[in-house]
């Protein structure tokens, strides 16, 4: 029997007067899987987690939590389910601790030593005595996380995370994430227009594009989706010699030379063979590296080279 | 399905976190010290021979009685007047003017100052909410909307039970020192059905001070839908205390023109207080009719709060 999905949204839709933002999407997120909501700005992400926390209504369609209908039993389907919507609008006035001890009070049975476990889970033990307003950027980030998690939830949703964080704050929590999702046993649906960013996180991806769903896909399938031609960067010695030799093994295809390597469009299956054919014409090999076809590629091949932030 | 009493230890926190607050209990506290000292200042040197004040005052209060032209309502409170006087003179209780209770049914203004600032608490613990941006991680939470609307706004009167009683300590602390406990005993006097009666003082204040509790709760429900619909804090105090300052005067008005509608306007029913003496504002109104506009708006103002705030769309 297939698991019971942690989130199973049928066929929303969101209309604001005559506007359709979201329009007949669908997915299912399973139980432990890190689950990319990938589409170009105003695509409708945001409205889309709005409907799926209870923010905005929904015009049609049926968005399950763990099995539970999230219109007809609010507070039990919630209750699931951690959240950031946009930035982690915090009480600039409160400490981090007292912001914690708020939420923990709105949740059920959840022991109050909690609160300490998620300020060390998200490293915020040295601050969270002073009021938000003293607080970075990043570290605002950090605390809205604790109270995504002060519940213990099995979904946590996230609407653009990184969004303000530095190259190392993106880097760590992405890391975190990671982590997180295997310790607590979360299930995560995070938002995001940064490619590449769910491209490191996450297991499947889901592409929307003006409040339609056009495709789901696991990342790796996505990335290197089959033996599509692509471009490699091959460095190698002597270069001005392999380039010769490459280019009469080659004819019909478009060999450069640039910054002394090697550019050349192969399929990945060809790659093994022409390596060993290189080491037959003694040229020295340091690296045959793609130049990463990237899941931006692959959006931008999807939603049409659309327009993005 | 999360506590009632949880909710509103939430909003207990917001509410004492804010600067804002203490400095209003503050302005509180020093306006009702320096009330009594004014009150004091006033009355310095006018204390006398209180006897040979309400005789002067009679023997003018008979040659406007005989005036065959005065009006009705003028007629009726010279009378009352007169009938108290005479009592008090007749069984040696002088008035409370000068004196601690006189001082305390005057400090019942105070209560406009309670209702300012239960005005602004409240209006600020929704429209806040939104301004902030906290309302989102407030509403993705198992309480429902109806019951975090609901912890807020009995918070808000917790607050304002808070200021009144401090309202009215300061203040009785004040005239304890200042006026001693001279004339503790002496009973509030009124007349009602051509007869006087007493009561005791201290019942008396708290009645006055209970009556202007009207006002503060139709203002506060109003300034809270205000701020629940248009999620401003600004507008939602600048409306109610616009119609709370002008409102009665509008009414008044409008009641001296003559017109009978005027009836069924709030404000021509927030002030009870001609019930237990004096008129009222239009012929043939009754307490228990102003009770029952004033339920009907209360429950029209709460209606339309719970019904934006549970359809709305959280967008900011
Ligand atoms: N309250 C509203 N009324 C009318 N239109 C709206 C409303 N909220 C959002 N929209 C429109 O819906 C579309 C989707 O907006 P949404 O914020 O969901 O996009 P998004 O995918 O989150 O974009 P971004 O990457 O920029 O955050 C946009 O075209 C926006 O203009
Ligand atoms: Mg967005």
């Amino acid at each position: 029997m297939e698991k019971q999905p942690v989130l199973e949204i049928r066929q929303l839709t969101k209309e604001i007067g005559k506007k359709t933002i979201v329009e007949d999407l669908s997915l299912q997120v399973q139980p432990g899987e890190v689950f990319g909501f990938l589409g170009p700005n105003g695509a409708g992400k945001t409205t889309t987690i709005r409907m799926l926390v209870g923010l905005m209504s929904i015009t049609r369609g049926k968005v399950l939590i763990q099995g539970i209908d999230l219109e007809e039993h609010f507070e039990k389907a919630i209750a699931h389910v951690g959240a950031i919507v946009e930035n982690p609008e915090l009480y600039p006035f409160l400490t981090g601790y007292q912001n914690l001890l708020h939420y923990w009070r709105m949740s059920r049975s959840i022991p109050k030593d909690r609160i300490d476990e998620v300020v060390q889970r998200v490293g915020l033990e040295q601050r969270i005595h002073h009021k938000v307003k003293t607080y970075s950027l990043g570290m605002r980030q950090r605390l809205g996380l604790a109270q995504a998690l002060l519940h213990s939830p099995s979904l946590l949703i996230l609407d653009e995370p990184t969004n303000g964080l530095d190259p190392a704050g993106i880097r760590d929590f992405r890391n975190q994430l990671r982590t997180w999702a295997r310790e607590e046993n979360l299930s995560v649906l995070v938002s995001s227009h940064l490619l590449s960013e769910v491209e490191l996180m996450c297991d499947r991806v889901a592409v929307i594009q003006q409040g339609k769903l056009i495709d789901v896909k696991q990342v790796r399938e996505l990335v290197d989706d089959t033996d599509e031609e692509q471009t490699f960067l091959l460095d190698v010695h002597p270069s001005l010699q392999a380039l010769t030799q490459l280019q009469k093994r080659f004819p019909h295809r478009e060999v450069e030379i640039i910054d002394n390597r090697i550019q050349l469009p192969l399929q990945r299956s060809e790659v093994p063979e022409l390596s060993a054919w290189m080491v037959q014409q003694e040229i020295q090999i340091y690296t045959i590296q793609p130049v990463t076809r990237t899941l931006e590629d692959r959006f931008l091949q999807l939603t049409g080279g659309s327009q993005l932030g | 399905m999360v506590n009632m009493v949880r909710l509103m230890q939430n909003e207990h926190l917001k509410t004492y976190r804010r600067p804002g607050t203490w400095v209003m209990i503050g302005i509180l506290l020093l306006v009702s010290i320096a009330f009594g000292f004014l009150y004091q200042m006033e009355h310095e040197g006018a204390a006398g021979d209180w006897r040979a004040g309400l005789e002067k005052q009679n023997r003018q209060d008979e040659k406007t009685l005989q005036n065959e032209n005065l009006n009705q309502m003028t007629r009726a409170n010279v009378e009352e007047r007169y009938q108290i006087n005479q009592y008090r003179l007749d069984h040696n209780m002088p008035p409370a003017a000068g004196n601690l209770w006189g001082m305390m049914s005057e400090t019942a203004a105070l209560m406009s100052l309670v209702t300012l600032f239960t005005i602004i608490v409240s209006a600020t613990s929704v429209a806040g909410e939104f301004s902030q941006g906290t309302i989102k991680l407030l509403l993705i939470r198992p309480a429902s909307r109806a019951k975090i609307l609901l912890a807020k706004y009995l918070s808000s009167f917790g607050l304002a039970l808070t200021l009144l009683v401090l309202a009215f300590t300061f203040s009785f602390i004040t005239g304890l020192i200042l006026f001693g406990n001279e004339g503790w005993e002496t009973p509030h006097l009124y007349v009602q059905g051509g007869q006087v009666h007493e009561q005791s003082m201290l019942l008396h204040v708290i009645g006055l001070y209970g009556l202007k509790g009207v006002d503060l709760l139709m203002m506060t429900t109003f300034a809270f839908m205000i701020s629940v619909v248009f999620r401003s804090s600004a507008l939602a105090i600048g409306l109610a205390l616009f119609l709370m300052f002008t409102g009665s005067n509008v009414v008044m008005m409008l009641a001296a023109l003559g017109y009978d509608w005027v009836k069924y306007i709030l404000f021509a029913n927030t002030d009870l207080s001609p019930y237990f003496s004096g008129r009222p504002l239009v012929e043939g109104m009754t307490l228990s009719f102003s009770v029952t506009v004033l339920a009907v708006y209360f429950l029209l103002f709460n209606a339309i709060s719970w019904l934006v705030f549970h359809k709305r769309d959280v967008a900011a």
